[in-house]
């Protein structure tokens, strides 16, 4: 029988591993940061942390022309709780006024600066002009396009849908009265969203715009659930669930290509939809799509 | 005056008493059957996003914003629910093992919302994909199996998470959810029936409600929705009246099939819905599922199995569901002996298959009707002595002499004095008057003209083949020329039994063939003498009290039985039977005694969502109202 006084109060951090399963890039292509050590103990902490952080985004050229990365590292997690996936941002542009060690849900790169979903589920814009709050009570995984951003508030399981426009500062609530409703993924102008909501206790696609268009599309059994936002690409929707990474087509709601047991990879900065399969990162040959 | 005061004060006192107690916190059980204890308990501090928690005892079991508590179970545990309710949600779809991060079913993967007596709700999620249960809408009792634990969407390994919040509006965030356990950070009062010790599991015991406020505790209530503080149950099958979907009968199973409200015990349409039971022929089988339903048939006998009941099949022997008939006799196209003309009788006197309405020959002699001058007999020679136009077979006094045949001492020469001066039997007029040893008659006419090798002075039908001369009524006139062959003063052509003595001519079961010859007088597919109710179509041959007498015709037991007072408990008559119900062996009312309530306990009316709508409306753009603007 299952002890629940076993001591996984204090075993905590063996979830480590746990926690970033979906979306952990490989170890091959993690990069070192910082200054060097001032201890030999310090250096192994940090080679640690190193190890066990994750990419959540990239750009080849960042705000300021130089290639920019937002990783962090997950926080460890009791067993069987159902606490928010939290991460400790480690690498991200200091510029923009955000601070190493923030705690975040998701952060992602968009045109002029950084979405970062914190900790606190604030969603908040931060550029050159400032640090700006678009949301509270958010949640992710975010979905950019442009100065577009899908994310879904509310407090699970009734989450609605919502996109901003960082432009304008102001959130276009989609689809009002469905709840909940999860993994929103922006089209490439950022005019369209899918999601997922349950429909008639099932999970179910939906299609909408900005303009309080609606439509139902057709499912399949296999819906977007991991972590990282589904990437929509013209006819297709490629997305992570549990079983691996599917590629969707939207039109027949039939499967073309099923990876099972992959991830799906953050955004690199090379602009290519990447997957990782058995420890290896294979691209996918498909370009664009928002992230 | 004061007697009206009295009474408001008591009404007032009445509906305070009903408010107070239909309100009733109520209080829960273990959600769940195993002994698992707690793994992360409901963060007391109300504050979601400060990177701080507490429990209920102020330590620091719990993390930042959990809204509700984490029971460790092993997968595939059965959760049950914590108090009686109401299922309002449930999503299902979800992998057993989501992982930190899922989404999927707004992060708590498979779930389940109930709403209780007192307005507030409950939440059990991360359940086994496929395990649910239970269905929107559903009333589900305290203990009742929702499904099975399992680790899905947003879940660091396999538990329940349990959530409760006071009132059905509003979410499930931290401040509108609460805690559920007694302590000096959490509440004054526990919520659970026995709350248990500090992360331990709590009881099983579920509360004793009392959910419509009657005064009877759910348990021992016969009525635990419905207020009845009376539990007034006239048929003494644990269910009370004001529940029970027949009252009139024992159901205990309260079995309805139809799901129309209205119990198998007493429904009239048993598997076909039907919460008015309109019976518009009156014959215990309601309209939506009568086989005729404008005709009593209570036996619904079909014949020919195309789903019309024989008293309204127009062709009771042949499959035709469509009831087609081109020539609207009453008589369908199937089995219409002339599909074009109508010919309800469907008289067929030659017996060719072909109706005498559409037979272009009726007595098949040759001769068609149009040119024959004895049209329903066979008379090949047309002869017609007295040349009427009418043939001798189809007359009675062949030679118009006003001596009818049987009697004419000469058939074919008029001689209405019958002056016989030699008394040898033939009349003057046809006697041998040359001494030739040849008849005057037989002189003129051949002497067999039929042929049949009966003279014709002695064939009682000369002009038609009768060589057995059968006189079916003996009046001297053979049957093959015979109009009235029964001599019952209908024409054979009319006669719905021309063969059998039938001045009366009645058909009960309108088949054609008169109730004096029908072997089976109520057309129910039973041979009269073996029928118990020979004159009601009854094919299930019922006979609740073996008297051989069919109920369909048997005389009611309780005259008069009908009011709503009557079959009350104990009231039943000795012998009446035993029938089963579904479910147990019960004491059937008859007649008035099986009265429908008039109440009816149909499902719960669901709320028609926009998910609903939209489940109509698949592929079909729908306007939302437009762009909404604004922070949240």
């Amino acid at each position: 029988m299952h002890d629940v006084m076993m001591p996984w109060r204090y075993a905590a951090t063996l979830l480590i591993a746990l926690a970033a399963t979906a979306c952990q890039e490989p170890a091959s292509t993690t990069t070192s940061t910082g200054s060097a050590p001032e201890t030999r103990t310090q250096a192994l902490e940090e080679r640690d942390i190193a190890a066990r952080s994750i990419l959540l985004d990239a750009r080849a050229e960042g705000v300021h022309g130089e290639r920019a990365m937002l990783r962090a590292t997950p926080e460890p997690v009791r067993e069987g709780t159902d606490a928010y996936r939290t991460m400790v941002l480690g690498e991200a542009p200091s510029k923009l006024g955000i601070k190493s060690g923030t705690r975040v849900l998701d952060a992602q790169f968009v045109e002029d600066g950084v979405v970062i979903l914190g900790a606190d589920h604030v969603l908040r814009h931060h550029s050159e002009r400032g640090i700006k709050e678009i949301a509270t009570n958010a949640l992710g995984p975010l979905s950019v396009a442009g100065d577009r951003v899908a994310y879904v508030h509310g407090e699970a399981p009734d989450l609605l849908l919502a996109v901003a426009d960082l432009e304008s500062g102001e959130s276009t609530q989609i689809a009002p009265t469905l709840a909940p409703v999860w993994s929103p993924a922006l089209s490439q102008d950022g005019e369209q969203v899918i999601f997922v909501a349950s429909f008639e206790g099932r999970p179910h696609f939906f299609r909408a715009d900005m303009k309080g268009n609606l439509e139902s599309i057709p499912t399949g059994l296999r819906t977007p659930s991991a972590p990282v936002a589904p990437i929509w690409m013209g006819d297709e929707l490629l997305f992570q669930d549990e079983r691996g990474v599917v590629r969707f087509a939207l039109e027949t709601a039939s499967i073309e290509e099923d990876l099972i047991g992959a991830k799906l990879l953050p955004e690199d900065g090379s602009g290519k939809v990447r997957v990782e399969i058995n420890g290896e990162v294979r691209e996918l040959g498909l370009e664009g799509g928002a992230r | 005056m004061k007697k009206h005061v009295c009474m408001m004060t008591l009404s007032i006192a009445a509906l305070l008493f009903v408010s107070t107690t239909a309100s009733a916190q109520v209080k829960h059980r273990r959600p769940y059957t195993s002994g698992a204890g707690v793994t992360a308990h409901y963060d007391t501090d109300g504050v979601k996003g400060n990177g701080r928690s507490r429990d209920y005892l102020c330590r620091g079991d719990s993390y930042d914003g959990h809204s509700g508590t984490d029971f460790g179970l092993p997968m595939g545990s059965t959760i049950v629910a914590s108090a009686a309710g109401t299922v309002t949600r449930t999503n299902n779809g979800c992998a057993n093992h989501g992982g930190l991060g899922s989404t999927c079913g707004g992060y708590l993967g498979n779930w389940v919302e109930l709403s209780h007596s007192d307005g507030s709700r409950t939440v059990y999620a991360h359940m086994q994909l496929g395990s649910i249960k239970v269905r929107t809408g559903q009333r589900v009792q305290c203990g009742q199996v929702l499904g099975r634990s399992a680790s899905s969407g947003n879940s660091s390994g396999p538990h329940l998470h349990y959530g409760s919040r006071a009132g059905a509006s509003g979410s499930w965030s931290i401040s509108s959810t609460r805690a559920v356990y007694k302590g000096s950070c959490g509440r004054s009062s526990s919520l659970w029936v026995n709350q248990g010790a500090y992360q331990k599991a709590p009881g099983t015991t579920c509360q004793s409600q009392d959910s419509d406020g009657d005064g009877k505790n759910d348990n021992v209530d016969n009525c635990p929705n419905d207020k009845n503080s009376g539990q007034a149950d006239r048929d003494n099958d644990g269910k009370g009246n004001v529940c029970d979907n027949c009252p009139g009968k024992p159901n205990s199973g309260q079995l309805d099939s139809d799901g129309d409200g209205v119990g198998n015990a007493c429904d009239n349409c048993k598997r076909d819905k039907n919460n008015g039971q309109a019976d518009r022929d009156d014959d215990g089988v309601g309209n939506v599922c009568d086989n005729c339903p404008g005709k009593a048939n209570p036996g619904q006998a079909d014949r020919d199995k195309d789903g019309i009941g024989n008293v309204c099949d127009n062709c009771p022997n042949d499959k035709n569901a469509g009831q087609k008939d081109d020539d609207g006799d009453g008589v369908g196209n199937v089995c219409d002996n002339c599909k074009n003309d109508k010919n309800r009788g469907q008289k067929d006197f030659d017996k060719d298959g072909k109706g005498d309405a559409c037979d272009p020959d009726d007595d098949n002699d040759g001769v068609p009707d149009t040119e024959d001058n004895c049209r329903f007999k066979s008379n090949p020679g047309q002869l017609d002595s007295d040349n009427d136009g009418r043939g001798n077979a189809c007359q009675d006094d062949d030679d118009s002499d006003g001596v009818l045949d049987a009697d004419d001492n000469c058939l074919r020469t008029p001689n209405p004095d019958q002056a016989d001066s030699d008394g040898d039997g033939r009349g003057d007029a046809c006697d041998d008057s040359d001494g030739d040893g040849i008849t005057d008659e037989e002189e003129v006419v051949i002497g067999d003209f039929d042929q049949d090798g009966i003279e014709d002075q002695s064939d009682n039908c000369a002009d038609a083949e009768n060589m057995s001369q059968d006189d079916l009524d003996g009046d001297g006139i053979g049957d093959a020329c015979d109009d009235d062959l029964d001599d019952d003063g209908v024409e054979n052509a009319l006669d719905l039994c021309p063969m059998t003595f039938d001045e009366e001519q009645v058909d009960l079961d309108d088949d054609g063939m008169g109730d004096a010859c029908d072997p089976d007088v109520d057309g129910d597919g039973i041979e009269n003498a073996l029928d118990n109710c020979p004159e009601v179509e009854n094919a299930d041959q019922a006979d609740a009290d073996g008297d051989s007498i069919g109920d369909a015709c048997d005389e009611p037991l309780t005259p008069g039985c009908g009011s709503e007072t009557c079959g009350e408990a104990g009231e039943q008559p000795d012998g009446w039977e035993l029938e089963e119900d579904g479910n147990n062996a019960t004491t059937v009312g008859e007649g008035g005694c099986q009265s429908v309530p008039g109440h009816g306990a149909p499902g719960p009316s669901l709320p028609l969502t926009l998910l609903s709508l939209l489940g109509l409306g698949f592929f079909a753009k729908r306007r939302l109202g437009g762009r909404q603007s604004g922070r949240f």
